[in-house]
């Protein structure tokens, strides 16, 4: 172990915090001496190995002392504290354990940031696909068989992938402890069967979803911060609940049922088909829907999102809305009995046409 | 070294930190090694808590800080007691030597 190991373990305790001029000095203040430390140790007789040791242990629990100054968590920290905690639990279990330290920080720190391995995998007769995701951006595709095929690149140790033959279910899970501060990250990509019947479930935190042109019987799809953006796909059911992400739907061929949640991320739903029921909850993201032909029902909430709405090859709509403050344009024939449309927001604003 | 010791050396922290800033500026390594030096190698205190008091005994305006330049354009903290800190020091000793004559009636 040398002086450069001891300033890459500062660097690691430290790097969950904002890097303030304070958070700095401090850094630099506690490096200085732990070098001095160092110096001494070996000076004594000791060996680099121990005396990396001995200042390691010396530094005792610096997380908490970040804590009192009243340091501030690097924003996209949350997955990152985990991280950085095992590095310092295990820096400590080292420590105790008399080993050479040098050697096994340097074993877990190539295990985490360097597993870099490609994924690649195929499934026949798949009828359910279920994700569950963290950081992950995924692509959907059409797949040139009839096999459900997984490509995953980057950060991919410790990825779960579990087919069950029987019922037809394939799981994949990305583990929590893979986001990275050296970045990268894992992409994956995710080929469908041309016409498949496949339900397709996902959930992510900020990973992004895109699905490129397939044909899936149901999508259900929650996410934190990460968007969904699709092309031209046929879906007949969907459910999508995303909190800051933005939620772009594009369908080419006519669906049951749409329903959309959002927080602050915006809906953008087009369909060149017609859409029986659809569902939209947002609380400040705008919503823009485009449809195809007469419906059931559409059921639209808007706190100060703007709601607009183009209804193509619908003579007349029976219009039930309500707005406190928020302007009302409908440009289309009203008459009760036909498609049911429910559009109520607070301040935004309310067009259809 | 017994923990029971440990515990009321961890209660002066400040005090330790204050006596040797009374005799000269001083650092944070160098007040560990002082301390190792007087305990005869028996006790330190780790660099959490040393700067966890260096900062409250900032924040309180007991000691200062400022940086002095090392020979390789290395730069290390240097901290000196003020007046206030002077003060705190005299304080504090009179406030141990009565605990002291205090716990030794009680214990003996």
């Amino acid at each position: 172990m040398s002086e450069r190991s001891i300033e890459e373990y500062l660097d690691l305790c430290f790097s969950r915090f904002e890097e303030t001029q304070e958070v700095k000095d401090l850094k630099e203040e506690i490096l200085m001496n732990a070098k001095d430390r160092y110096k001494d140790c070996i000076d004594n007789g000791m060996s680099p190995e121990d005396a990396g040791k001995r200042v390691i242990e010396s530094l005792g629990d610096l997380d908490s002392l970040l804590n009192e100054m009243h340091a501030q968590p690097r924003s996209s920290a949350s997955d990152l504290n985990s991280t950085v905690r095992d590095f310092v639990d295990a820096g400590k279990d080292f420590a105790k354990a008399g080993k050479s330290f040098g050697e096994q920080f340097g074993e877990l720190f190539r295990s985490r940031y360097s597993g870099r391995k490609e994924v690649e995998s195929a499934f026949a007769a798949v009828r359910r696909l279920e994700l569950e995701l963290v950081s992950a951006d995924i692509r959907f595709s059409v797949s040139r068989d009839e096999c459900v095929h997984l490509e995953a690149g980057g950060m991919t140790e410790g990825l779960e992938i579990r087919e069950d033959q029987d019922t037809g279910v394939v799981r994949i899970k990305e583990p929590m402890a893979q986001a990275s501060i050296f970045s990268g990250g894992m992409d994956m990509r995710l080929e469908i069967p041309a016409d498949s019947t496949v339900d397709v479930v996902i959930s992510t935190r900020s990973g992004d979803i895109s699905l490129g042109s397939i044909c899936i019987n149901s999508l259900q799809c929650s996410m934190t911060s990460g968007d969904l953006v699709s092309s031209g796909c046929s879906i007949r059911s969907t459910a999508v609940n995303a909190k800051s992400g933005d939620v772009t739907l594009r369908l080419d061929k006519p669906a049951d049922d749409v329903e959309i949640v959002t927080a602050s991320g915006d809906a953008d739903l087009a369909c060149s088909g017609s859409i029986r029921l659809l569902n939209v909850k947002t609380s400040s993201g705008d919503v823009d829907v485009e449809t195809c032909g007469p419906f059931d029902q559409y059921e639209i909430h808007a706190v100060s999102g703007d709601v607009q709405c183009t209804l193509n090859g619908v003579p007349s709509v029976d219009y039930q809305g309500s707005t406190v403050t928020g302007d009302v344009r409908i440009r289309k024939p009203q008459s009760t009995g036909g498609s049911i449309l429910h559009i109520h927001t607070v301040s935004g604003d309310i067009t259809v046409h | 070294m017994a923990s029971i010791a440990s515990d009321i050396i961890r209660g002066h922290t400040d005090t330790i930190i204050l006596r040797f800033l009374m005799e000269r500026d001083s650092y944070g390594y160098e007040i560990n090694r002082n301390i190792r030096r007087l305990t005869d190698d028996a006790y330190e205190l780790n660099e959490a808590t040393l700067y966890t008091a260096f900062r409250r005994l900032e924040t309180g305006g007991f000691i200062s800080s400022y940086w002095g330049s090392e020979g390789s354009g290395a730069r290390r903290r240097y901290y000196t007691i003020t007046d206030k800190g002077r003060q705190l020091y005299q304080d504090n000793i009179k406030d141990w030597e009565s605990s002291k004559n205090m716990i030794e009636r009680l214990v003996k």
